[in-house]
């Protein structure tokens, strides 16, 4: 849906000083249909960046951006018919109703005018803003504004949505019917491009993720697959529940096994291999005698993976 | 295409503008002031053809300035606040051309301002029956009326467009509105003849030919485009007597066609990318600008506004210096228009990345400024050619050599911008502007204060600001003849200096190549 070859942005330093601030180095990205990609980093990291460029709102310095096989820079409304947008920080017609906000853009996407009028009310119905149909924009909540700019990005059904901290300011009953309406879309068929700082999002909808530092992509791929790949493994804690059994003995001899930290009574390490892996070592030490009272899985977060992998610097 | 009056921006503006409460209270206000000022004007003068004649100009005026100012000011925000609401970029993704939004934009942002001047209607019409206006003429000056307002518009929706953010919508307006000052003091009759020559293309033109014009065309008028005698509406177009009106809509629709084209072009564009037109249609724009005054230049009869005083142009020097002053102000514009800042540098540089040595773009906006003259000059030699009786006092060799001289100057000048452009700095090219006024002040004071000898003074002008030999007399051009040789050095240096500033032009460009070996992700690069 979206492929990004060699794309590359940069600007000069603010303030005068020398060198330049490359806010998208050379990233190449493939995002495939039906994902729901997050991309993630720390503020300044180029996560805007990449997205407007995606967008066309954005030329690139060098690279390319393809949007469902469209040339973004020589064919922006091409790519644009294929792609809904919602940026971080933005706003609305103050002085339009909201019914007649949703109408100015289903005319100005070129919907097909038998259809328009249906469209309008089932998109307004979709994001709970029924009640304010008649009412000024001016009057509504920034979390009603948000809901009216999702229905802005998905009035023309478009098979692509690049949305920009889209949760981002909203309290959480709002961000929870966000993140359901995001999905239920996923489920209709939209493929999602999500930038966001509220990682226990990303790993509660996303499929896929990428972390972008300094304009350098660090990680990217499956969700599942970058955090197995990022730690070398899965970290299980085990505890017994008398001590007697020598654990750190018997877990530095298991294969597979690594990085174990052992008490008395208790012990930490790190398994490489799948769930039948685990199964098969939680059935050998209950084999060898150890009284285990408790086995869980202790892998870290998306977060704690940021955290470990991105050192936080902006540019 | 979108039909205009589906235009989803023309409606989107028309429904925000066009609320019921705002209409009545405009129109009210309109209809109240109308009847007061109608009523005191026929208290005040007996005769029901003066007051209506009266009456009529009042309103006519009311509608001019609801139009420009009102109208102006509206197209001159339109763009730039819509930037720094946020509001820009969701415009620019949806399925709307440049054109199509330019447009809705163009008679959207204007809408209450349109509104207003209808609300003014009955008013004029009520003063021009009183009159006994013909219904033509009124028609026409209607005609005049909007066609102005519609290029006028387009200029400040232009100007809306290339305001930078950061300054917000004000610089756009008020630009828009010191123009339009510029353009209505230009047309207040009974100025000098350089404002009379600018009023009749002025909105004040289409108040004039509502209340006095005439249908008569002159069959040898003694006058160029412009510049109206008595009652007469002609304009002379390449000796060809033609009535302004149709001179006048064709002025404006081009007019109008110009803005809309770097409008289109430009608009939904990325804006650190902005390029007004293309360097094609730059010196398409310079070709036509000259085409304009090359044809309603009257050689022979006519008198010129040439040296700050009006003379009667009766040599084909004089000619020469009128078209050289004319377009040496027409091709710094376009050198203007045609540098490029630092980020169209750095893609420039990216795409250009392993070639060797360009000297296009090192010199660059040379070529096109050298294309541009070269146009210009052949137009001006297609008009020159059949001078109708006038006195042929031209040195060619002066005149090439004159030509020579100030283009190397102009292109020393631009290649300069266009390396400062490329420095780092907050306003590179203002910068630029600023040294380079510094360096023509200084020059000339010390050319004054220096009292150097007669050669040395001349190779030392020659070098810092020849420009006074578009203007030479008779005397000045019979020295050049007998001492060619300091105007000579000053030429070699004006080209060494090009040669150099094109050097360090090119040297800060290739600073902004990529890296010989681009660093490589430290990830696997795919989604899948």
């Amino acid at each position: 849906m979206i492929h990004l070859e060699h794309l590359t942005k940069e600007y000069d330093m603010p303030g005068g000083k020398a060198g330049k601030l490359v806010a998208a180095n050379a990233i190449d990205l493939v995002v495939p249909k039906g994902e729901i990609f997050g991309l993630i980093g720390p503020n300044g990291a180029g996560k805007t960046t990449t997205l407007k460029m995606i967008c066309g709102l954005l030329a690139p310095t060098a690279g390319r951006v393809t949007v469902h096989g469209v040339d973004v820079e020589r064919y922006p409304e091409d790519a644009q018919r294929h792609l809904g947008y919602l940026a971080d920080f933005f706003s609305v017609y103050d002085d339009l109703t909201v019914w007649e906000y949703v109408d100015y853009f289903a005319h100005a996407y070129k919907m097909d005018e038998s259809s328009i009028s249906r469209r309008v009310d089932e998109v307004i119905r979709l994001v709970g803003l029924e009640a304010k149909y008649d009412s000024f924009i001016a009057g509504l909540s920034r979390g009603m504004k948000q809901r009216l700019g999702i229905a802005r990005a998905i009035l023309h059904s478009p098979p692509l949505l690049v949305l920009d901290e889209p949760t981002s300011g909203l309290d959480p009953k709002a961000r929870h019917e966000l993140k359901q309406l995001l999905l239920s879309l996923n489920r209709a068929g939209a493929t999602l491009f999500i930038t966001t700082h509220i990682l226990s999002d990303v790993e509660e909808i996303c499929t896929s993720v990428a972390i972008l530092e300094k304009g350098v992509l660090l990680r990217c791929g499956p969700l599942r697959a970058v955090m197995q790949e990022a730690r070398g493994g899965r970290r299980f804690r085990l505890r017994l529940a008398v001590p007697g059994f020598a654990l750190t003995q018997w877990l530095t001899a298991q294969p597979g096994v690594s990085e174990v930290k052992a008490g008395v009574q208790d012990a930490e390490f790190l398994l490489a291999g799948d769930d039948a892996r685990t199964a098969e070592l939680v059935g050998q030490i209950v084999s060898a005698g150890a009284p285990v009272c408790s086995f869980q899985d202790a892998s870290e977060n998306l977060e704690q993976l940021y955290s470990r992998l991105s050192s936080g610097e902006t540019m | 295409m979108i039909a205009l009056w589906k235009n989803p921006e023309l409606i989107r503006n028309c429904r925000a503008q066009l609320r019921p409460r705002r209409l009545v209270l405009v129109g009210s206000i309109v209809a109240v002031l109308s009847v007061v000022i109608g009523y005191s004007m026929s208290q005040a003068q007996a005769a029901t053809m003066i007051w209506g004649d009266q009456f009529l100009t009042v309103a006519l005026y009311a509608q001019v300035m609801t139009l420009f100012i009102g109208g102006g000011l509206a197209c001159g925000r339109s763009i730039s606040q819509e930037r720094e609401q946020n509001t820009f970029d969701f415009q620019r993704v949806t399925q709307l051309t440049s054109l199509e939004l330019a447009l809705g934009k163009l008679f959207g942002a204007p809408a209450i301002s349109y509104f207003a001047t209808f609300c003014i209607f009955p008013a004029a019409l009520m003063g021009a029956a009183y009159a006994h206006v013909p219904f033509g003429n009124l028609l026409c000056g209607y005609v005049m009326l909007f066609g102005g307002a519609i290029a006028f518009h387009c200029f400040a929706l232009l100007l809306s467009m290339n305001t930078t953010r950061s300054i917000g919508g004000i610089t756009g307006a008020s630009s828009a509105v010191m123009l339009l000052l510029v353009f209505l003091m230009t047309s207040v009759p009974d100025a000098t003849r350089l404002s009379l020559d600018l009023g009749a293309l002025g909105p004040l033109a289409a108040i004039d030919f509502a209340r006095h014009g005439t249908w008569q065309v002159i069959a040898s008028p003694d006058h160029g485009l412009g510049l109206r005698s008595g009652t007469a509406w002609t304009d002379v177009f390449f000796g060809v007597p033609l009535h302004h009106f149709p001179v006048l809509m064709v002025l404006y629709a081009t007019a109008a066609a110009w803005c809309l084209l770097a409008l289109a072009r430009n608009l939904k564009r990325d804006q650190s990318l902005s390029e007004l037109f293309s360097p094609v249609q730059s010196v398409g724009l310079l070709c036509y600008l000259n085409f304009i005054i090359v044809g309603s230049y009257m050689i022979g009869g006519g008198e010129s506004f040439f040296e700050g005083a009006y003379r009667s142009v009766r040599t084909l020097s004089s000619a020469f210096q009128f078209f050289l002053i004319v377009n040496l102000g027409l091709l710094y514009m376009l050198g203007l228009v045609l540098l490029r800042n630092r980020e169209q540098a750095r893609r420039r540089a990216h795409q250009r990345a392993g070639n060797g040595f360009d000297w296009q773009e090192a010199a660059w906006p040379a070529l096109y400024i050298l294309a541009g003259a070269g146009c210009a000059a052949a137009l001006a030699l297609v008009r020159l050619a059949r001078p109708g009786g006038v006195t042929n006092d031209l040195d060619a060799g002066f005149c090439v050599f004159t030509c020579v001289i100030l283009l190397a100057t102009m292109l020393r000048d631009l290649c300069f911008l266009q390396w400062m452009n490329l420095r780092r700095a907050k306003n590179p090219l203002t910068l630029g502007v600023i040294l380079l006024g510094v360096f023509y002040t200084c020059g000339s004071i010390l050319l004054v204060m220096a009292r150097f000898s007669k050669p040395v003074q001349t190779v030392f002008m020659a070098i810092i600001a020849p420009w006074g030999l578009a203007g030479a007399d008779a005397a000045e051009r019979s020295q050049w003849s007998h001492a060619p040789g300091p105007w000579m050095i000053g030429l070699g240096v004006q080209v060494a200096l090009v040669v150099y500033f094109a050097a360090l032009h090119y040297k800060l460009a290739d600073e902004l190549r990529p890296a010989r070996a681009a660093i490589p992700a430290r990830a696997p690069a795919t989604g899948d």
